[in-house]
């Protein structure tokens, strides 16, 4: 495997400064929305999986306008759809990337694209243990991640999810703006009306959610994932305000804590017990036992060949 | 609709009887200053009418005419004094519009600043009329039948309502100044910018004679000069909400318009809106911060004025204001409203109960609404969680 490295071409870095500069890049960068909800168990080393969703706000802001003939509220939302793909490097390691595209922007990008960043440092795919755990960096956020697999039958499993992130991010919300509020047209004028803010945002995002994987042929999955992420603000500001072919006076503006419903689909790996050669990090204990095709009475999970 | 009317004409308002105005017409629009000056009170009045075939203007006059040196007719008491000296004060006071497009707040335009006023049609008002005395009147208050002759005469419709104002005036010891014009003005044309000084301290706008021959609606925008701030005595005050622009610079006229309306007509139609209080040297250091008149608001007569208290100079040139008047100290109030017909009534003003200052500047908010709180909190968390992975990594083993 060769390995990763960032800035100048002819200076190599170790790996290991190598892995904190991949994931401080990461954490540096600035995200436009709430990290997605992640498991905590990592793919095997060249393993692929891939993810599509939906953002959808659950809290949108209130703006309080003063129209020409009365006053008003507007409601903006943030809402967006990703697609993105992870690559197991193995020894807990992932990394991948994906792109989204706001739905409603009414300022600044309407593009965004980040790196995604992993590290299972305890796997419940390699290790006797309840639960996973992993640390990530993902949209200029770095975040604590567990889960915990439980298999229900052969082809189905339910897959609690809570990560704990924290970073910073400016993302926009907005929404279309009423004809009765829009300005009359003018040489000036620009196609439609919306109204939208930008706003900085640091602070904790914590999505809880469920994956469901359901196994299709021998080695994949189709795993429909939902969540619900409740962010608490250190700090939250409005950067600005715009409005194409508006005509009203804004006269609040209360960005709400940013609140967000995901649903999506991934398509990974049928989630099977890594190979034991990859097993944790630095001498972490190493499950030597082999892989098992039936319920295991020393393991909590199941797995399978 | 209310954007509909706004684009289509601009609402306007006049200060006394003026005739003949067809229901087509345009409203008309006046502007008067109020200036207390010891026991008297000098008044600078201008209509513009935006009429077709208009000759006559009714002004009323709430005391006894005064000159300095007293001249032999009261119609020599009333001076004429050039449009631009109202202008450069009412330029200086207007709305104005700050631009936060360095914040990138609003709506992302580029200008510094510029006035509202333009386009609320108390401004720029067409100053070619002369004010002719050999065919304007003055009548005292025990002239009244001769008074209603001549506004007839002028083509005001004189019926009761009109019969019962002026004889209100004259049981108040007013006076009528009746100003014609040799021609019949056209809609582009205004009366001229009349001055004159009455005793008494009685600081009144006179609408009443307007509910009847001043059309459907009128405009007034009064600035009122005095030691301190001078509000509505019977008429609510009031301030419209505006927040902040989210639209392009070029609207910003007719959304403060609108709003100022608005406000009217949620404090019940009958109101004045406050644009401008604090004091005549703030004024001027507002005016020069401003650059003066904006280059898109500019009549080229209008630009030879930079001091916002030339009104006062006009006025002492042509000894209106009594040779002990000084502008020291002074502050100056700017109302304005749209009043229907219905509403119209006289309007007294008296000092404040403070001299609270206000300007109108749009714009002037931003919306930078910050949160802080602990910024250690997230490097505890990722510290906790390095020393939980050292201690796993020591000594604690997964496996059961």
């Amino acid at each position: 495997m060769t390995t990763p490295y960032i800035g100048n071409s002819s200076r190599r870095r170790s790996p290991t400064r190598t892995r904190y500069g991949l994931f401080g890049a990461a954490l540096i960068g600035v995200g436009c929305l709430p990290p997605s909800l992640r498991s905590a168990h990592s793919l095997d080393k060249g393993d692929v999986a891939f993810e599509t969703g939906l953002h959808l706000d659950a809290a949108p802001s209130q703006a309080s306008i003063l129209t020409v003939d009365g006053d008003a509220n507007l409601e903006l939302q943030q809402g967006a759809a990703e697609i993105g793909v992870v690559f197991g490097l193995g020894k807990g390691f992932e990394l991948g990337a994906h792109g989204n595209i706001l739905l409603n922007s009414g300022a600044g990008s309407l593009f965004g694209l980040s790196p995604i960043f992993k590290y299972s440092f305890l796997d419940e795919r390699r290790m006797t243990t309840p639960l996973s755990m992993a640390i990530g960096a993902d949209r200029g956020s770095g975040g604590i991640l567990t889960s915990s697999n439980i298999q229900i039958g052969g082809g189905f499993a339910v897959r609690p999810i809570a990560n704990v992130w924290f970073g910073r991010r400016t993302y926009s919300v907005g929404t279309p703006v009423d004809d009765r509020f829009a300005a009359p047209e003018t040489d000036e004028s620009t196609g439609g009306q919306l109204m939208g803010a930008e706003l900085n945002y640091i602070g904790f995002d914590i999505p809880v959610g469920f994956e469901f994987p359901i196994r299709i042929g021998d080695d994949r999955a189709i795993v429909p994932v939902v969540s619900y992420t409740v962010g608490i603000p250190i700090k939250h500001e409005v950067v600005s305000m715009t409005c194409s072919n508006c005509l009203f006076g804004l006269e609040s503006f209360n960005p709400s804590t940013p609140m967000s419903l995901f649903v999506g689909l991934r398509f990974q790996p049928w989630l099977k017990e890594g190979p034991q050669s990859e097993a944790g990090p630095q001498g972490s204990p190493v499950d030597s036992s082999p892989q098992t095709t039936e319920p295991d009475s020393q393991h909590r999970f199941w797995w399978r060949n | 609709m209310l954007m509909v009317a706004l684009l289509a004409s601009l609402p306007a308002f006049s200060i006394g009887a003026i005739g003949p105005v067809s229901v087509d017409d345009d409203s008309p629009a006046a502007r008067m200053m109020l200036l207390r000056d010891g026991e008297s009170t000098v008044a600078a009045v201008q209509l513009d009418a935006h009429g077709e075939k208009v000759s006559t203007w009714v002004v009323p006059i709430p005391g006894e005419l005064q000159g300095s040196p007293p001249m032999p007719k009261e119609i020599d008491n009333i001076y004429q004094i050039d449009a631009g000296s109202f202008e450069t004060i009412l330029a200086a006071s207007d709305p104005t519009y700050l631009s936060n497009a360095e914040n990138k707040l609003a709506c992302g335009c580029n200008e510094g600043m510029s006035d509202t006023g333009e386009a609320s049609a108390v401004r720029f008002f067409d100053p070619s009329v002369a004010f002719d005395r050999d065919v304007s009147q003055f009548f005292g208050p025990d002239q009244t039948v001769e008074a209603l002759t001549a506004i007839e005469a002028g083509g005001v419709d004189v019926n009761d309502a009109v019969q019962n104002a002026v004889s209100d005036y004259a049981a108040k010891g007013w006076s009528l100044l009746v100003v014609n014009t040799p021609q019949t003005m056209t809609s582009d044309q205004s009366f001229p910018l009349l001055a004159y000084r009455y005793a008494g301290t009685d600081v009144v706008v006179p609408l009443a004679l307007s509910a009847e021959s001043g059309g459907d609606e009128m405009q007034v925008v009064v600035v009122l000069v005095d030691k301190g701030r001078m509000d509505p005595s019977t008429s609510e005050g009031v301030e419209p909400k505006l927040g902040q622009p989210m639209y392009r610079s070029e609207f910003t006229r007719q959304f403060y318009n609108a709003r100022v309306r608005l406000a009217i007509e949620q404090a019940g139609g009958h109101a004045w809106v406050l644009e401008y209080a604090n004091t005549l040297d703030a004024l001027q250091v507002r005016f020069n911060e401003s650059g003066g008149m904006s280059e898109e608001s500019s009549e080229e007569q209008l630009l030879s004025y930079s001091n916002v208290d030339e009104i006062f100079d006009a006025l002492k040139s042509k000894s209106v204001t009594s040779p002990s008047f000084s502008t020291r100290g002074l502050f100056v109030t700017r109302w304005r409203t749209f009043v229907a017909s219905e509403n119209m009534q006289d309007e007294e003003f008296s000092r404040s109960e403070n001299d609270e200052t206000y300007e109108v500047t749009l714009g002037e908010d931003d919306f930078r609404d910050v949160s802080s709180a602990l910024f250690i909190t997230p490097l505890l968390v990722m510290g906790w969680a390095y020393r939980r992975r050292e201690l796993l990594r020591d000594g604690v083993s997964f496996r059961a």
